[in-house]
């Protein structure tokens, strides 16, 4: 590789510059949650002493990542940190407000999830291990699967509910956040190499037969039948979902062809109606997104909740801790959006809106630069799916733009896993954004 | 490149899905006030909750009542602090609403609903201030309401003191009543209460009069210019009215009597023969003259009695002596005392004095001159309280009698079915046109002096309170 002195000082220069705008960023967002956290204490004294040990555990994490990340991915992407590190801080803050006994958890959970972020970047190999040792990931994560079908509980200990979650001592873990980046890993792999004969469909009788042989739909369906299980033994809606919509997007952004969201959207549309008849959990979903005020007091509650603290945050919201959003239940997991809306209002909703953008907008963007690595396209494009996907379904439920699906909302609801699998998502995508300069343009 | 395409129509797709998510946010927020004035939002509940309801204060002042924010939950909690008020103020609460005085004046303790300037907009929905009600000063006085509260010591009945002229309530007091601080907890063993703690006696109970119907007899013969100087014979005869058997209250000193002095020993004979010489239709005029048909209202207390028909359209004897179906209320026979010593008007009755908005630290007087009701000449007044002072000298409510205060009244018994209850009612007089009216009732006793004594030491209280 021949590189001149005079490109690689300026690509320090530009390097140098970044790091400052990733400070300045990290600074700003610093101001935000430590007004927060000081509104917070205001208006709850008691929460102070927590407060003081999130704000610090988060200080020092920025910081630390910080540092860190300019040692190992000095050509990063200098806006993810800045994004996640914003979200999570007010993820703590939200659930300091409104889940006191589950702040210190999490508090100790973005510390974990920083490490995670961390190890990623750190580990040489990373990327690679993901791409070549596929089919060892996918057996390793429908292992955790299956041991979720057998051995899952609950952490609520209600009978009936979800059992979506392994218990290890005192720690729950909910395998379907790890099988995420696994699916993401294995479809980004496995379409890395077979992406070609996707796009040979428009080649004639020949392209298709290529395109339809057992070898590149047979890895495809066994996805497809993936999310199929988790909806049918888990009855866990919006991960089936998630999983489904992550795998349209990623094999249209291979095969290129507009039938595949078309169709993909119609799979859906079917699944759903048949999911209706099947399963109670949906037939509930559906019935109360779309006529929730008759049941207002009994199964829709929830969402009628939600609305009512949507509405009730107006533009400016109510205030920290001065709204009313554990009239929610379960606000602290699912509807941390909601009680977002009712306490910072519309502004913080697009707030968080916006910050979702730009971190997907990045992540979309780093596929786009490293277009000459097709794995790394995919993986970046799935990354960003899942953040995207997973937000706008919890976000669409909560809102009642789509039928509630249960999953958290990245960074800001309260969950151990998957805090620490998002941050290991951006991980993984600051390692794809520290771009070489042979592959810059 | 290969991707570009679909990757740049992926994030258009984002855009477009997290932007739907902000329109679906905004349609909420706009049409926030349908979704959020439905019953079933808790948010109301919590305003509700949080109202700093105004204080109500005794007519010197004396705090009654006050609100103050739980330290822990920012709910406003209403605190009572003088059991003796507990049955005029009633209560207040989130699940089971209002009563007595907290009814009354609910709409000025609860403050503005919504905020009447810019900076109480501010203060409300930007500082989030809690709607603040207005504080109210009562006619009330805890002095005299505390003595009657004692005297009665807990005895089933109701008890009012009118200020003359003015009508002001002095005290109201009806037992057995409930303790407000306790009413959540309480509620559903107060309302199978069968002593009806919720009921105010003084305001809605409906009585017949019993003997203290002979004052308005003596009115009527007044009014219809009944010789006075004639006389019954067999004065002192039992009446028999359906299964009571009606006797003088004092013993006479001679079987012939006039109305006048059947009056002062509560002797039933010479008021039948009366009722029965000058006609019932007379009588039931003069009953309409204190329009018994038309309850007193005391500025948003309930004053509807229990039993609505109080005055049946014609009357004999049994209502002629107090003992058949026209009823009346404490409230409304502490009226018509203080018309005796008020020029024969009874005066508009009144509890609310004074108000201190919200925010502010200046008393508003509220107090208007009410038109009082004519019920009889002022030469009649004068001449039926000269009698009630008689009464109270050598007749049925001597023990009311002190040396010191010029007080007339007069106790009676009124039969309602298997029960028997005693009246008081008088007047202590401090000088023209000036002074209190009381009227007692004692449910299931027919201790007369006991209802005596205690009408009188209330009197006195309320003089003594007064020069206080």
């Amino acid at each position: 590789m021949v590189r001149s002195d005079s490109f690689t000082l300026e690509l320090e220069d530009d390097a140098t510059d970044s790091r400052y705008i990733e400070r300045w960023l990290l600074l700003l967002s610093g101001v935000f949650v430590a007004v927060n956290f000081i509104a917070l204490g205001i208006v709850r004294p008691a929460s102070i002493p927590t407060n003081v040990i999130a704000f610090i555990v988060w200080t020092a994490g920025a910081i630390i990542a910080h540092i860190a990340l300019n040692r190992l991915v000095p050509r990063r992407d200098v806006l993810l940190l800045p994004c996640v590190m914003l979200l999570s801080g007010w993820g703590l803050v939200i659930i300091d407000r409104l889940a006191p006994n589950f702040a210190d958890r999490q508090t100790l959970w973005l510390a974990v999830s920083l490490c995670a972020l961390l190890a990623v970047v750190a580990l040489p190999d990373v990327l690679r291990w993901l791409r070549m040792y596929r089919y060892l990931w996918l057996v390793f994560g429908m292992s955790l699967f299956f041991a979720t079908v057998l051995f899952g509980t609950n952490p609520s200990g209600f009978p009936g509910t979800p059992r979506l979650w392994l218990k290890f001592g005192t720690v729950y873990f909910q395998p379907s956040e790890a099988l995420k980046i696994i699916l993401v890993a294995f479809l980004a792999s496995y379409l890395a190499e077979q992406y070609p004969a996707l796009r040979r469909w428009h080649e004639g009788v020949h392209g298709r037969l290529w395109a339809l042989s057992p070898r590149v739909v047979g890895p495809i369906l066994l996805m497809w039948g993936l999310s199929v299980m988790v909806l049918v033994w888990q009855r866990d809606l919006g991960t089936a979902v998630l999983f489904f919509a992550v795998f349209i997007i990623l094999i249209y952004t291979a095969s290129g062809s507009p039938l595949i969201p078309i169709g993909g959207a119609v799979l859906i549309a079917l699944a759903a109606l048949v999911a209706y008849q099947l399963f109670d959990v949906v037939q509930l979903r559906f019935d109360i997104w779309i006529s929730p005020w008759p049941e207002s007091d009994g199964r829709a509650y929830q969402i009628v909740q939600s609305l009512q603290a949507i509405a009730s945050g107006g533009i400016f919201g109510q205030g920290v801790a001065l709204g009313y959003p554990n009239y929610i239940p379960v606000v602290h997991s699912d509807f941390a959006f909601a009680a977002l809306a009712e306490e910072w209002g519309l502004i913080g909703v697009v707030g968080v809106l916006a910050v979702l953008a730009v971190l997907i907008w990045r992540g979309l963007r780093i596929a786009l630069l490293r277009q000459s690595k097709p794995f790394y396209v995919f993986m970046a494009v799935g990354l960003c799916a899942l953040l995207l996907v997973q937000s706008v379904l919890i976000m669409g439920g909560v809102t009642r733009l789509l039928p509630l699906t249960g999953v958290t909302l990245p960074f800001i609801s309260y969950g151990g896993s998957s805090m620490l699998v998002s941050f290991i998502m951006v991980g993984l995508l600051l390692r794809l954004s520290d771009t070489e300069p042979d592959v810059m343009f | 490149m290969q991707f570009t395409r679909e990757i740049q129509r992926i994030v258009i797709m984002a855009l477009i899905a997290l932007g739907l998510v902000a329109l679906t946010s905004t349609y909420w927020v706009l049409t926030g006030e349908r979704v959020l004035n439905r019953d079933d939002n808790p948010r109301l509940v919590e305003a509700t909750a949080r109202i700093m309801r105004g204080g109500i204060y005794d007519r010197d002042g004396v705090l009654l009542v006050e609100t103050n924010p739980s330290p822990t939950s920012g709910r406003a909690i209403r605190t009572y602090h003088h059991p003796a008020m507990h049955s005029v103020l009633g209560y207040y609460s989130m699940r089971y609403g209002e009563g007595g005085a907290e009814a009354a004046f609910n709409e000025r303790l609860q403050g503005e609903r919504e905020p009447s300037n810019l900076w109480r907009w501010f203060e409300r929905y930007v500082m989030h201030q809690p709607q603040t009600g207005d504080d109210i000063r009562l006619t009330l006085d805890l002095a005299i309401q505390q003595a009657a509260h004692d005297a009665l010591d807990g005895r089933r009945g109701a008890l009012v003191v009118v200020s003359v002229p003015d009508g002001a309530i002095k005290a109201l007091v009806s037992l057995p009543t409930f303790d407000p601080n306790e009413l959540d907890a309480r509620w559903g063993e107060l309302t199978q209460d069968a002593g009806e703690p919720f009921f105010n006696r003084a305001l809605q109970g409906a009585y017949q009069p019993g003997a203290t119907m002979y004052s308005l007899l003596v009115l009527s013969a007044l009014v219809n210019q009944f010789p006075a100087e004639i006389a019954f014979d067999s004065a002192t005869r039992p009446i028999e009215v359906g299964d009571v058997r009606l006797t003088c209250t004092e013993q006479p000193p001679a079987d012939i009597l006039t109305i006048f002095d059947a009056l002062t020993f509560g002797c039933p004979a010479p008021f039948a023969d009366f009722a029965e010489q000058i006609g019932y239709d007379a009588i039931h005029n003069t009953l309409r003259l204190i329009r018994p048909d038309l309850p007193p209202t005391l500025s948003g207390f309930i004053t509807e009695s229990a039993s609505p028909e109080r005055v049946p359209s014609v009357i004999g004897l049994k209502e002629a002596l107090g003992q058949g179906d026209f009823r009346t209320t404490p409230l409304e026979m502490a009226l018509v005392m203080a018309s005796f010593i008020n020029n024969g008007n009874a005066p508009a009755p009144v509890t609310l004095q004074a108000a201190r908005p919200a925010y502010s630290d200046d008393w508003v007087t509220l107090r208007t001159v009410q038109p009082s009701l004519p019920i009889t000449t002022p030469e009649n007044a004068r001449r039926i309280a000269a009698l009630l002072r008689q009464n109270v000298v050598r007749g049925t409510a001597q023990e009311a009698f002190h040396a010191d205060f010029d007080i007339g009244g007069q106790s009676a018994l009124s039969y309602a079915g298997a029960g028997v209850h005693t009246w008081f009612v008088g007047f202590l007089r401090e000088e023209a046109r000036r002074g209190y009216a009381i009227a007692l009732i004692l449910e299931d006793t027919q201790d007369l002096a006991l209802a005596a004594t205690i009408g009188g030491e209330v009197l006195r209280a309320a003089a003594t309170a007064r020069a206080d």
